[in-house]
């Protein structure tokens, strides 16, 4: 009878002492940089957008969703992350555009991954609440974010101010491109071997370039954005499905 | 026969003794006042509202909201007890100024106009019109230590809440202290938070309108809905269609901002230091940041005037004015600021909407009243 209430209380303590074991555990880091056609992006800085015109920008950012990792030696894929918010707007020089954006999430089993699946925009379960469900601080919560036209959250949102003229000033168009709505949620798996070791943070580096979101139909010439300078026409969602293909193109991981 | 030496001593005795009684008047101990704290019952919001961060250390409760409101009425939060928080932020105004500038002790003048309180309890994206703070408990102390506003030293005014014949039970009655010691300023600050935190603006016929599933002419006059799509019309597609798009940045949700820092055009800046109120950028310091300021809800707006963080507009007229215009050219101006065209049709059309965002009910809350 001791030796059972002994047993009992052994257990219980090496119970009580495993909550928030970290055994086994290990942290992984998703390290996204921002490019323009290889160069750091950087906010309010000059571009060349096509022969005629430059560029900068104000805002870049976008969601990521349904984040899996695809378990080496399996077909197991293990939900990581359910819906972040990833932003350049603050990046204002080259320093902080080699820092990029982490996301991190904490005490993953330890286990070798051949790839990642994520998500790029909001799914539609989610995509079907709207910010006022979310407190301010939720990657969803936030206010600018959701468009009550469209009824959707704002997948990418890219603004930029354009200098066709030459003349130095970028106050002759302004380009909104804000991409949203279920038809535009895309995904992208990425091929990549890579460890989470326990007690360890593994880091991997996702770039995107964004110049390619600005791609035409062709793969070579950009979108008129003279012409284009804002995707907020709910009755038309050309330019906004193919920035969101584009951005399936444009995201890979740095070996 | 009472000798001349006993009666000097008896009458030393007396004087001595005098003031020590009035010390005693004092009790230091707050334990005989009876402390059960009853939960602040929010009032039930639309559906569309989101859900108000409340901190878990600083729930709300009846006393709590109680004492935050007589702190936010009583002057003796500034230095020289010359203004409260209502001088600046006056429920007439929906709790915002009048004045350009908004005025702190000693008649200074403060460098912009105070912006309203209705429904601050929702902004977690930076307080001020620089976004210089978090949260509520953080905006409530800066503003009494900050030299432009009350310019109270918080040791001081801590004293003279300790002293005081009736604060130190309200502070036992909200948070349960034993002794007038006890008072701090953080406890000060959660009773002025959860103030700030029960005022909330719903009942407009905005909200009625925008918000009820049934037929907007139900709610809205004919103008009002033209107005109305004015401010949020898309597309815009065509350059050569410009349009108001007030609702890019005061979204047409319950809080009718977008809750971000942005350079609206106000003052042409070539360069950070150009613009003559840095803004966001004395803040964070980074060079894309200067001359941004937080974008305002439009909550009660007909009765807000002053307009913009240095209150320059009198009137909406001259606001709309302005983002017709497209603003001063900056290096930083909001990607949203463009010239568009602006009849005065569509500007009566505008207003007449923005008018629909006044809560009438916001202003007579007796909650809301000062206490004394």
């Amino acid at each position: 009878m001791q030796f059972k209430v002994f047993s009992l209380i052994l257990l219980l303590s090496v119970a009580i002492s495993s909550c928030g074991d970290k055994t086994g555990k290990g942290d992984l880091a998703i390290q996204f940089l921002a490019t323009y056609d290889g160069a750091p992006l950087v906010m309010l800085q000059e571009y060349p957008y096509n022969d005629t015109l430059d560029i900068l920008f104000q805002k870049f950012n976008f969601y990521i969703s349904n984040l899996t990792l695809l378990e080496e030696g399996s077909e197991k894929e293990r939900e990581v992350l359910e819906i972040d918010f990833v932003e350049f707007d603050a990046i204002d020089d080259v320093a902080k555009a080699a820092l990029g954006f982490v996301v991190l999430m904490e005490d993953l089993p330890a286990h070798s991954y051949k790839g990642l699946n994520l998500g790029l925009g909001v799914p539609a379960g989610l995509n079907a609440t709207q910010e006022s469900d979310y407190p301010d601080s939720h990657p969803l919560g936030k206010a600018s974010h959701y468009w009550s036209g469209w009824g959707s959250y704002i997948f990418t949102m890219i603004n930029g101010k354009v200098d066709s003229d030459d003349d130095g000033q970028f106050d002759d168009s302004s380009v909104l491109y804000h991409t949203g709505s279920d038809d535009s949620y895309r995904t992208k798996e990425i091929a990549h071997q890579f460890r989470v070791e326990e007690g360890e943070t593994t880091t991997i580096v996702l770039e995107v370039d964004l110049h390619k979101l600005f791609l035409d139909t062709d793969g070579v010439h950009y979108i008129d954005i003279i012409a284009n300078p804002a995707t907020h026409d709910i009755t038309n969602k050309t330019i906004t499905n193919l920035v969101m293909d584009n951005f399936q193109n444009a995201l890979y991981v740095v070996e | 026969m009472i000798r001349p030496l006993t009666y000097a001593a008896a009458l030393l005795a007396v004087f001595l003794l005098s003031p020590a009684c009035e010390r005693e008047e004092i009790v230091d101990d707050l334990s005989s006042i009876p402390y059960d704290p009853k939960a602040y019952v929010m009032p039930e919001l639309p559906y569309f509202f989101p859900e108000m961060p409340i901190p878990e250390d600083n729930p709300m409760t009846a006393e709590g909201v109680a004492l935050g409101r007589y702190l936010f009425y009583d002057p003796i939060l500034s230095a020289d007890s010359s203004i409260s928080c209502a001088s600046c932020h006056r429920i007439d105004r929906a709790f915002a100024d009048d004045q350009n500038f908004s005025t702190g002790i000693g008649g200074q003048q403060t460098m912009r106009n105070a912006p309203s309180l209705a429904n601050v309890g929702f902004y977690q994206n930076g307080l001020f019109w620089d976004g210089r703070v978090k949260t509520l408990e953080e905006l409530a102390l800066h503003t009494i230590e900050d030299s432009q506003f009350m310019a109270h030293s918080l040791e001081e005014l801590l004293e003279a809440f300790r002293e005081h014949p009736d604060y130190p039970g309200r502070f036992r009655k909200a948070f349960g202290i034993g002794s007038r010691k006890e008072i701090s300023k953080e406890l000060t600050a959660k009773a002025l938070a959860q103030f700030l935190r029960t005022l909330l603006s719903y009942r407009s016929k905005y909200d009625y309108g925008n918000w009820d599933r049934g037929p907007e002419t139900q709610f809205f006059s004919e103008s009002e809905l033209r107005g109305k799509i004015l401010y949020t019309t898309e597309p815009v597609i065509d350059p050569s269609d410009p349009h108001p798009g007030c609702s890019h940045c005061h979204h047409n949700t319950a809080l009718l901002t977008s809750n971000e820092f942005l350079n609206n055009g106000l003052d042409p800046a070539l360069e950070p230091e150009d613009f003559p109120d840095p803004g966001l950028g004395a803040v964070t310091k980074k060079n894309i940041d200067y001359g941004r300021f937080k974008v305002p809800s439009l909550r009660n707006v007909e009765r807000t005037a002053p307009y913009m963080h240095d209150g320059r507009f009198q009137t909406l007229e001259q606001v709309l004015d302005h983002y017709s215009s497209g603003g001063h050219s900056s290096y930083n101006l909001d990607v949203n600021i463009m010239p568009f065209p602006l009849s005065e049709q569509d500007k009566q059309d505008l207003i007449a909407f923005l008018k629909s965002m006044t809560d009438e009910i916001f202003f007579q809350e007796n909650s809301y009243k000062n206490p004394f």
